[in-house]
């Protein structure tokens, strides 16, 4: 992500967060969209911003011998947080704790089973290890 | 762009507040809270594209399909 883009999501920021504010005393719900949907595009940004590291953690790891399999499961992981932090934050930011609190098991469940295959390969690699 | 919908969804809540509380004023709480929930459900269909967009972006990038 360049310093320009930086600055722009900054900028983003800080008026939604006074928009925010300001609305938050009239009519609260407005509030809260549009603090969600500046989460939103700046979550945007950011993914869009993180291209050209997962790109190069890739190269890197191509030129290990270990199968490609096991970067896709840590960024799938990767991705399936990102969602997962901004649906909690704005639920606990609305109030809703306990809808928020049902999200991050949903998501930790998600990161759990994406990440089956990996730890079926340690058990049968410490197996072959002890046997 | 992205981030005129953030102003969008911005001046339709002033908007709606004021009118909300000129209806009020007016004696018609009713049609009031008609205009409230319009406006909710007019930035609901607005924000939906938005994430939309983000799911396919975070999916593109993290290879989640």
């Amino acid at each position: 992500m360049e310093v320009s883009q930086l600055f722009t999501l900054v900028g983003v920021g800080l008026v939604a967060m006074i928009m925010a504010v300001t609305l938050r005393q009239y009519r609260p719900e407005f509030a809260l969209l549009v603090s969600l949907v500046a989460g939103v595009v700046i979550l945007i940004g950011v993914v869009r911003g993180i291209l050209p590291v997962v790109e190069q953690v890739q190269t890197i790891f191509q030129s290990t011998q270990m199968p490609a399999a096991y970067l896709q499961v840590l960024f799938k992981a990767l991705g399936i947080c990102f969602l997962t932090q901004i649906a909690c934050d704005a639920c606990r930011d609305a109030g809703e704790g306990a809808i928020g609190a049902k999200v991050e098991l949903a998501g930790k469940v998600a990161v759990l089973v994406i990440s089956l295959p990996l730890f079926v390969q340690v058990l049968t690699i410490v197996r072959g290890l002890l046997v | 762009m992205e981030i005129d919908l953030i102003f969008r969804i911005a001046a339709i809540g002033i908007i709606v507040a004021v009118l909300d509380q000129v209806l009020r004023r007016a004696d018609r709480p009713e049609i009031a809270t008609m205009t409230t929930l319009a406006g909710v459900i007019a930035v609901l269909l607005m924000m939906i594209a938005e994430i939309n967009h983000l799911f396919e972006t975070v999916k593109s990038v993290f290879g989640l399909y």
